[in-house]
């Protein structure tokens, strides 16, 4: 591969900051030393990597770290409490609200389904359950 | 002692729970960790689930680091990267930029870059900012990450490697690309 292929390349990769470029290939990086062709290449790299500075984003990270630092600070809770409930935010309102709906929609399943209560498989519950509790006249 | 011998102890600090050091290393991950979450999915809500359970996997299995491997900062990029994947797929979520994230970041603190003086400027830097943002959604979701990890985020492309488990050639063909798309969306 030739130098200007070997530039172009690198220009292709990392844009136009020689900073960013693998620290072997930085000495190669002097916009006055290039053809043409590699300029042309320089000159858009270094385009696309001002747009790309535009891209400014939120930071919460100090309100984060106070509460992850609570989190570790209550570890065996937290643990449990994770398991039980594995989202944070709004989505956990929401998760224990579906829960909820869910073990609802279960419980009036097996109360209104007339297969169930007074059936076999209600009564073999039913003597199960009493023998397991202690009690041998269900 | 160098900065990987230095992050190498710290983590040993933390497999004891040390609050101290796990404050240090907060200190010095959590906020590139929640950039490069932030802009690989655009949602304030899963960035904090992220960042949160990244380090609290730090937090109860530092052990589990191995210095030799990986440097610290790639290793936590790879737990955040991979809790946002496993949430993508749960989700379907294929990071469709929410209604009101504006709105959000018209509210939030702004990097030192982006700071901004009056409503007019804020206003004009939250367009050029949705701009950049939805060229880079665009974007495949490994295209989008390698270019994150490479631009944003400063890593090498062997680095990159280890984070996505890809030969360097893999990773140069996924960031030529992604650079070559948005070249066509954004100039």
């Amino acid at each position: 591969m030739s130098e200007q292929q070997r530039l172009i390349q690198l220009l292709r990769l990392h844009g136009s900051e020689v900073a960013r470029w693998p620290e072997e290939h930085q000495h190669l990086g002097d916009p006055k030393m290039f053809d043409p062709v590699t300029l042309e290449v320089w000159h858009e790299a270094c385009r696309l990597d001002q747009r790309l500075s535009e891209d400014v984003i939120p930071n919460r990270s100090s309100e984060l770290r106070r509460r992850i630092h609570e989190l570790i600070s209550a570890p065996s809770a937290t643990l449990m409490e994770r398991w039980l409930l594995p989202f944070s935010g709004t989505w956990r309102p929401a998760f224990v609200h579906t829960l909820i709906l869910s073990l609802g929609v279960l419980t009036s399943d097996l109360i209104q389904d007339d297969g169930f209560v007074g059936s076999a498989d209600y009564d073999d519950a039913m003597i199960w359950a009493a023998q397991y509790l202690g009690d041998t006249q269900p | 002692m160098d900065q990987r011998e230095e992050e190498a102890a710290l983590v040993k600090r933390v497999s004891a729970h040390d609050a101290d050091a796990f404050n240090e290393l907060m200190l010095r991950f959590l906020p590139m960790i929640e950039r490069y979450t932030f802009r690989l999915c655009r949602s304030t809500e899963i960035t904090e689930d992220v960042t949160q359970e990244t380090f609290l996997r730090l937090w109860q299995g530092a052990d589990r680091y191995d210095p030799a491997k990986a440097t610290l900062s790639t290793w936590l990029h790879r737990i955040a990267h991979n809790l946002c994947m496993d949430l993508f797929r749960k989700y379907q979520r294929l990071s469709p930029l929410p209604d009101d994230w504006e709105d959000e970041l018209s509210d939030s603190t702004l990097d030192d870059a982006g700071k901004t003086n009056s409503p007019q400027s804020a206003f004009e830097q939250n367009r050029k900012t949705a701009q950049v943002a939805e060229a880079l959604d665009a974007l495949p979701e490994r295209q989008r990450s390698v270019l994150l990890l490479s631009y944003f985020q400063g890593f090498s492309n062997q680095e990159i490697g280890v984070i996505h488990d890809l030969s360097i050639t893999a990773v140069e063909s996924l960031l030529a690309r992604a650079r070559r798309n948005l070249t066509k969306r954004l100039l």
